[in-house]
């Protein structure tokens, strides 16, 4: 269980950051998050839009639409170079905070 | 079940997010697109169309949350919140609504005044009433810890009368033998004391002798010295505020001296006592049973004259220690009177007397709550009238009834309209309006009136606020309205009404279908017809009954009034406080029968019309009567020879004291109610004893007197009262002088008796008051209420009308075609009035025969409450239906003439 704003705040890095891998568009986004956290991060697809979309109004990334292989309009994601920019600068955000938080919490474990 | 159609399903889906504001088409496509992938991911790992479905779409977060997410995207706004949802703070739409009702109410004045008019008027019944009963249940609920604190009163062996009084020992057993008791107070009310500062004198009707428990059990607030020892030494007194600034003005009024006298006149000065001020304690509020301006501390007990656990002179209260069991300290409380009783008769009469004596008058204590004294206690020796419950249910309920009568109108205006807002209804539903949102348009349009109607009753209740404080005699305050409690009461109504009055109609208007209603082919105002009729007939049977009500109690009053009460009431003048005269009262009597317009003159304990001064005497029997016979109690009245002649009372046997025969200081005349209690053939020159002395005090020893003569049975309490056996003894009194007078000039009269009090007491307060009044004042209580109750009724009857004007200019509306139709046929104006008419005129003969039974039931069990009543007669009933008749005439008959006289071509083009 995660707290909501947490999940926020991290789907910004890990969004840009599956964007670095290639493009990709939402249910793809979704999928893949599920799995790379073995489904303890579930996100609501119908959340994940309006984030793509500030994102996108932010300039970190772009969209097109596209013709699926099922011939429906999908629309694809794409990161910019603002995006990478911003991803280094939010993975060494996350960096510290995950340095700091390992310190913390294993004392906080010892001592408990 | 049907078959899962994914495709419709989805579109279903899509449609709930195109319906939200803000989602554009791309948005719903994106979002359509993850839909899918996500169904067909699901399907491929074995899942069936539907479930996929649902399991895909129930994560999914509302249409209304996923369009604000992207609404949050685009907007500038910090708080992100959509423009189109109302704030967090208010149901959603309601600026909207309130908007809409605004226009509509402003569109409609006509109907919006009727509307606001008639809830504004039954809502100001109401606050007068919700005030007036507010006030009565508010009595000494300041005390500190009142839930704990009682009063000792008794059921008395005589006739089971209450008594508030006890024994002035009882307090001091209380502390010394019940641990559970915290604290107890005494309090003796002296009902008249004459106060001198300097050579000024005032009379003072409220001095109280009082423990220091008084601070705090009865929560008297000292503004100047210190409670601790205020009431500390026997020469001590404590003054309200209003009393040391009528003594001082703005003199410090500390440490300064009075003097309290029994009497105004000290011959020799034995009554005096002199007093030191020691404090001024705030004014008592209104709404405690009650005041005291003078607060002195409450004697030792005597040597000369120890106090008894026989006589009741001292209201008695107490607080108990928290979780104290009431019941059981009651049983121990009267276990230790009686057995306190029983040692002290015996002492003074003998083992053997006192246990029978004790065992035939023993009197059974009880516990009032402090808050219960004002409204529920009905008792001897209350020191100040009390409250009466019935009349703060029966206001209670006429509140309710005023309210509900207004409430009426309002469902009536509004469902009778139902049809010219039908079109409107039929576009809203046709653009999407649901059902629900009009219903909450519609309720709000009725808050919208109703708040309206409160702000104008609450200024009006303002306004009325004087004229009910005179009629009722109470010192209601506005600033009452202040009190949280009362606001939130009045909200609770406020509540109330938009709901009782607006729910019904809110359905009602939205109820038709739209197609109907767009094509035409609903009937304008049809909805609700029958229930309109059902509820002015309810409401009228209310008002029929408030006016029953009233008109038998203004006949009752009037009955009572002319009622001959066995007593010649009129012309009697009674001089006050005669003691004052001291030694002189004989030589004042002569000195007013000089003037020749007096007939006579009567000194007395007892007037007729003051019930509270008849004593009370109890086990009277008849020398040589077997001791099986009747005892009996008896009141006592203390009259002198010209008592019966100057009173207009009539002997029936026997005779009247004479001033010639000295043995008639012995002699009684009795009552012919006494007379049927002794049930003897012939009652002159029987005997019997009791312990009464010449001045009327209780003696040791009996004294034997002698009837020698019935009186005809006179009122002497008040017409409610059946009257009691009474002997009169012939024993003047120097309470009052009854001064019969010849004439209607009371004024020139009083000037003389006035000249002649001053002859004898110069500087004295002459204190009069004429018979007739204190007849009056006995039936105060009832005047009051009918008064009350008139005014009541005129209101409800005024609001019923404004209803039914409304209703009758609505129907003449909406039969404007059929009207021009007859016309045009040869229909005259009058049969096209009365058309109108008859139809409302019905409807309140209907409401004239359901009210007259139950009126009928009300007014008898009213009326029993009196000895002596007016017959329930057809008069009555008659005089009812003639103006609840011609009334609601009126109302209508406005608009039905209106109605007849518009030309046809005029009523025919209408539409």
């Amino acid at each position: 269980m995660q707290s909501k704003t947490l999940i926020a705040a991290a789907a910004k890095p890990i969004i840009l950051s599956i964007l670095k891998g290639g493009e990709s568009y939402g249910y793809r986004i979704v999928k893949r998050v599920r799995e790379e956290s073995g489904g303890t991060l579930e996100w609501s697809s119908a959340l994940l839009y309006p984030v793509m979309h500030r994102l996108e109004k932010d300039g970190l990334i772009r969209s097109k639409w596209k013709l699926s292989e099922k011939g429906r309009m999908r629309r694809c994601y794409m990161i910019t170079d603002a995006g990478r920019k911003e991803l280094a600068v939010e993975t060494e955000r996350w960096h510290n905070v995950h340095n700091v938080l390992r310190k913390f919490l294993r004392t906080a474990d010892a001592s408990a | 079940m049907a078959t899962f159609n994914l495709e419709s399903a989805v579109g279903e889906w899509k449609k709930r997010l195109f319906k939200t504001p803000r989602l554009e088409e791309s948005h719903v496509v994106e979002l359509e697109e993850g839909l899918r992938d996500e169904i067909e991911d699901l399907v491929s790992e074995g899942m069936s169309k539907e479930e996929a479905f649902l399991a895909a779409t129930a994560e999914k977060a509302s249409p209304e949350m996923i369009g604000g997410e992207f609404h949050k995207v685009r907007t500038r706004r910090r708080s992100g919140h959509p423009f189109w949802a109302a704030p967090p703070s208010m149901p959603a739409l309601l600026g909207h609504f309130l908007k809409i009702a605004w226009r509509r109410t402003r569109r409609h004045q006509g109907y919006a005044f009727l509307n606001i008019a008639g809830l504004a008027l039954s809502v100001t019944c109401v606050l007068m009433i919700l005030l007036y009963v507010r006030h009565e249940t508010s009595y000494d609920r300041f005390h500190p810890d009142v839930e704990r604190t009682f009063r000792v009163a008794a059921k008395s062996h005589i006739e089971g009368i209450g008594i508030a009084t006890t024994s002035s020992l009882l307090a001091g057993a209380f502390e010394a033998e019940f641990p559970e008791v915290e604290s107890t107070l005494r309090v003796r009310c002296l009902n008249r004391r004459f106060v001198r500062i300097g050579q000024r004198m005032f009379k003072e009707t409220k001095v109280w002798l009082a423990d220091a428990g008084i601070f705090d059990l009865l929560s008297v607030r000292l503004v100047a010295g210190n409670p601790q020892t205020a009431l500390a030494g026997p020469n001590d007194i404590i003054l309200s505020e209003r009393t040391a600034k009528k003594y001082f003005g703005d003199v410090d009024p500390l440490r300064q001296t009075v003097i309290i006298s029994d009497t105004a006149v000290s011959l020799d000065g034995a009554t005096d006592r002199v007093y030191q001020i020691t404090g001024v304690f705030r004014d008592m509020p209104s709404n405690t049973h009650l005041h005291a301006d003078l607060i002195a501390p409450f004697p030792p007990p005597s040597t000369t004259s120890p106090a008894k656990w026989t006589s009741f002179d001292t209201l008695t209260y107490f607080k108990v220690k928290k979780e104290t069991n009431r019941e059981d300290l009651q049983v121990k409380v009267q276990a230790l009177i009686d057995a306190r009783t029983l040692e002290e008769r015996e002492a003074s009469m003998g083992k053997e007397k006192a246990a029978s004596v004790s065992e035939k008058t023993r009197d059974k204590v009880f516990f009032q709550a402090l808050t219960s004294i004002h409204l529920h206690s009905d008792l001897w020796d209350e020191p100040e009238p009390r409250g009466n419950v019935l009349y703060v249910a029966g206001f209670s309920v006429v509140a309710v009834l005023i309210l509900i009568i207004g409430c009426v109108n309002f469902i009536n205006l509004a469902t009778a309209r139902a049809g010219t807002c039908a079109r409107e209804v039929g576009i809203r539903k046709v653009s999407g309006s649901s059902r629900s949102l009009l219903v909450r348009q519609f309720m709000t349009e009725t808050g919208l009136i109703t708040v309206l109607a409160f702000i104008l009753a609450l200024a009006a209740a303002g306004l009325c606020l004087p004229f009910f404080n005179g009629l009722t005699g109470l010192r209601l305050e506005l600033n009452m309205l202040a009190q949280p409690g009362f606001l939130l009461s009045v909200l609770a109504i406020l509540v109330l009404v938009s709901v009782l009055a607006g729910l019904y109609p809110a359905f009602v208007l939205s109820s038709p279908p739209s197609s109907a209603v767009l094509k035409g082919r609903i009937q304008r105002g049809s909805a609700g017809r029958g229930l309109r009729k059902a509820l002015v007939v309810f409401q009228f049977t209310v008002i029929v009954v408030l006016m029953m009500g009233t008109l038998l109690v203004s006949k009752q009053l009037r009955y009572i009034r002319a009622k001959n009460p066995g007593f010649d009431k009129e012309q009697v003048l009674l001089i006050h406080d005669l003691f004052l005269l001291g030694g002189q009262s004989a030589a004042f009597k002569q000195e007013v029968l000089r003037w020749p317009e007096v007939l006579s003159i009567s000194l007395t304990g007892n007037p007729p019309v003051r019930p509270d001064a008849a004593g009370i005497l109890g086990g009277l029997r008849l020398d040589g009567a077997p001791d099986a016979s009747r005892s009996a109690d008896v009141n006592v009245f203390l009259v002198d020879e010209d008592y019966i002649p100057t009173m207009g009372m009539d002997i029936v046997r026997g005779r009247n004291f004479l001033r010639s025969m000295p043995t008639d200081s012995s002699a009684v005349i009795i009552n012919e109610a006494a007379a049927r209690l002794f049930g003897v053939e012939n009652l002159m020159g029987r005997r019997f004893s009791v312990r009464l002395g010449a001045g009327g005090e209780i003696t040791r020893d009996p004294t034997t007197f002698t009837i020698i003569g019935v009186v005809r049975d006179f009122n002497f309490k008040s017409l409610r009262d059946t009257i009691e056996p009474l002997v009169l003894f012939n024993m003047p009194r120097n309470l009052f002088a009854a001064i019969r007078l010849r004439t209607n000039n009371a004024a020139a009269a009083l000037d003389f008796i006035r000249s002649a009090w001053n002859k004898f007491v110069p500087g004295l307060p002459l204190e009069y008051s004429f018979q007739d009044e204190g007849f009056e004042a006995l039936h105060r209580a009832d005047r009051t209420t009918g008064r009350i109750l008139g005014n009541f009724t005129f209101l409800g009857i005024l609001i019923g009308c404004l209803g039914l004007f409304g209703l009758a200019a609505f129907m003449a509306e909406q039969r404007t075609k059929e009207i021009g139709i007859r016309k045009v046929l040869g229909a005259t104006a009058g049969a096209i009035a009365g058309l109108l008419i008859k139809e409302f005129v019905l409807l309140v003969a209907w409401a004239n025969l359901i009210a007259a039974p139950i009126a009928f039931i009300l007014m008898n069990k009213w009326l029993r409450g009196f000895a002596y009543t007016v017959n329930i007669d057809f008069g009555l009933f008659g005089a009812a239906r003639a103006i609840s008749l011609s009334v609601s005439l009126a109302a209508v008959l406005h608009q039905a003439l209106r109605a007849a006289f518009v030309e046809p071509v005029k009523s025919l083009r209408y539409e």
